[in-house]
């Protein structure tokens, strides 16, 4: 079957009707939502979580590190980190949320760096390791552990949900990949997020306080560039690539972290950005990168209601318009990408996805070539809205 | 007794969006789309129905439209998107009372996303637990 194209069953006549009709029960969601998030394995190896609790708790209990609080969606969440390396590897992306660390956390995640601790995360057994979605997913799970072993960033990490820890594991916190660092934990967060009503989606997204724009789609479909056509303009930045959302009767989206990722076409269209890139001298190799809150921090905003799901494409042409489109086309391009490259989603994943896709109004944003009609056409759909 | 049939809520999503209803079955990883009669026909399934209250919300109703409705019926069964009870359906839908006019339902299936969808990689242990992995059937 050609992608995108449905097939038609049991041979109906196509005719269609629009027939009103009523609201689905909230309980045909909270179902599907109670469910664990994966079953993956029915069975897990015990020691190896007893023995990775084990190494985590010692860590921290040495007494080093520091302890930061961000406010993600509105809630408190806690790191850890056991070594400066860590700190270094994770802080900046995070560091526009940083909230006073005063009053009781919601989520905790102990963050360390084995190459400074010296303290290594077992091995995970061979059945542990099950690859799917087409990437290298490598997990084991049930309905109190989750482990993510992903080889491809150095990293390791898992939660026992009964106790409430969270560990995340970098072999060398100086070799983490450009692209973590812009948004690091993104699986992790997302697997403690994801009880709590929120997710994380591939998106970028802009607003005000009183309500924002959702930019969703494959990569290289315009969201960065949107995004960041918007900053010192009348909407804020509230993500580039990956942004929070909360699921409910009032939908909304946070922010997470406050990196851009540009090619280097992306770096012609915005030239100011050039002195602001954080790894000039590896662009051979690395999109170029940029941590906003350390340049932009007035323009940025944590968190704001969403009043529509955009889908860019690049267009060529002179003119930006937009163009009501179907709920589904945007729902398909907000869960394909984010389950594609978000490790360790389940059922609970796509029923959270589906449910908040549902809520909203979506719409195509056709890219014009000036920048300034881009901002143009995001503020003004934020004021109609 | 006539059959009732139900949403089948266990193994899938299901969402009302822009006016179409989206199904994604979790065990195939395929989703379905359907808009007038057939949206209308999947809320009332929230709650059993057998052919009798079915036919009670439509005008115009008469046998081919039973025989569209009585195959639209078996493919959501066969799909695994509902299930048939020998129970009564005597539940009201919770949109009742209004009748709607009838065009024959349609639901299209979606394939495209198998892939991204299929969020369970079944690893089953066996019986004796960890590390015995079931072999592969």
């Amino acid at each position: 079957m050609a992608e995108g194209e449905g097939a038609e069953l049991g041979g109906a006549d196509p005719a269609m009707a629009s027939v009103a009709t009523g609201i689905l029960p909230d309980a045909a969601v909270t179902d599907a939502c109670a469910r664990p998030a994966t079953r993956a394995f029915r069975g897990v190896p015990r020691a190896y979580f007893e023995e990775a609790s084990q190494i985590g708790r010692a860590v921290f209990a040495e007494g080093a590190g520091s302890e930061r609080v961000y406010g993600l969606g509105g809630l408190r969440c806690q790191f850890r980190y056991a070594d400066r390396a860590a700190e270094a590897a994770v802080h900046r992306a995070l560091a526009h949320v940083e909230i006073s660390p005063a009053g009781a956390p919601d989520l905790t995640i102990g963050v360390w760096d084995e190459a400074q601790t010296a303290r290594l995360l077992p091995d995970p057994h061979p059945h542990m390791l099950v690859d799917y979605r087409n990437h290298c997913l490598e997990l084991c799970s049930d309905a109190r552990y989750l482990a993510l072993e992903e080889r491809w960033l150095g990293t390791r990490s898992f939660i026992d949900r009964q106790t409430g820890e969270a560990w995340y594991c970098m072999r060398d916190a100086r070799a983490l990949p450009y692209y973590e660092r812009a948004a690091p934990l993104r699986s992790l967060l997302n697997a403690l997020l994801v009880g709590r009503r929120r997710h994380l989606v591939h998106a970028a997204a802009v607003g005000t306080s009183e309500g924002g724009i959702l930019l969703t789609g494959p990569p290289g479909a315009g969201k960065s560039s949107s995004a960041l056509a918007c900053l010192g303009g009348e909407l804020g930045f509230v993500a580039d690539d990956w942004c929070g959302v909360t699921a409910g009767r009032e939908p909304r989206i946070f922010s997470v972290y406050a990196s851009t990722k540009l090619r280097l076409d992306g770096l012609d269209r915005f030239p100011e950005m050039r002195g602001r890139i954080d790894n000039f001298d590896r662009l051979d190799e690395e999109k170029a990168t940029a941590f906003l809150a350390e340049h932009w921090r007035s323009g940025l905003v944590a968190e704001c209601p969403v009043k529509a799901i955009f889908v860019p494409e690049v267009t060529g042409s002179a003119r930006t318009t937009v163009v009501p489109t179907t709920g589904r086309e945007a729902w398909r391009a907000m869960t394909s990408w984010t389950l594609k490259q978000l490790t360790g989603c389940g059922r609970e994943s796509i029923a959270l996805l589906t449910q908040f896709a549902a809520s909203l109004p979506a719409f195509r944003l056709q890219l014009g070539r000036d920048r300034h009609e881009v901002r143009a056409a995001l503020e003004e759909a934020v004021a109609r809205l | 007794m006539q059959p009732s049939y139900q949403v089948s809520t266990g193994k899938i999503a299901h969402e009302k969006i822009d006016g179409e209803i989206i199904v994604i079955h979790y065990d195939t990883g395929d989703y379905y789309s359907m808009t007038g009669t057939a949206a209308a026909l999947w809320e009332m399934m929230m709650t059993p129905q057998d052919l009798d209250r079915i036919r009670a919300r439509f005008t115009s109703w008469d046998s081919r439209a039973e025989a569209s409705v009585t195959r639209f019926l078996d493919v959501l069964v066969g799909e695994g998107l509902i299930h048939a009870t020998n129970g009564a359906g005597g539940a009201v839908a919770s949109n009742g009372g209004e009748r709607l006019v009838f065009e024959d339902p349609v639901i299209e299936k979606y394939s495209d996303m198998k892939t991204i969808l299929l969020a369970d990689p079944i690893h089953d242990v066996e019986e004796a637990g960890w590390p015995r992995v079931k072999a592969q059937s």
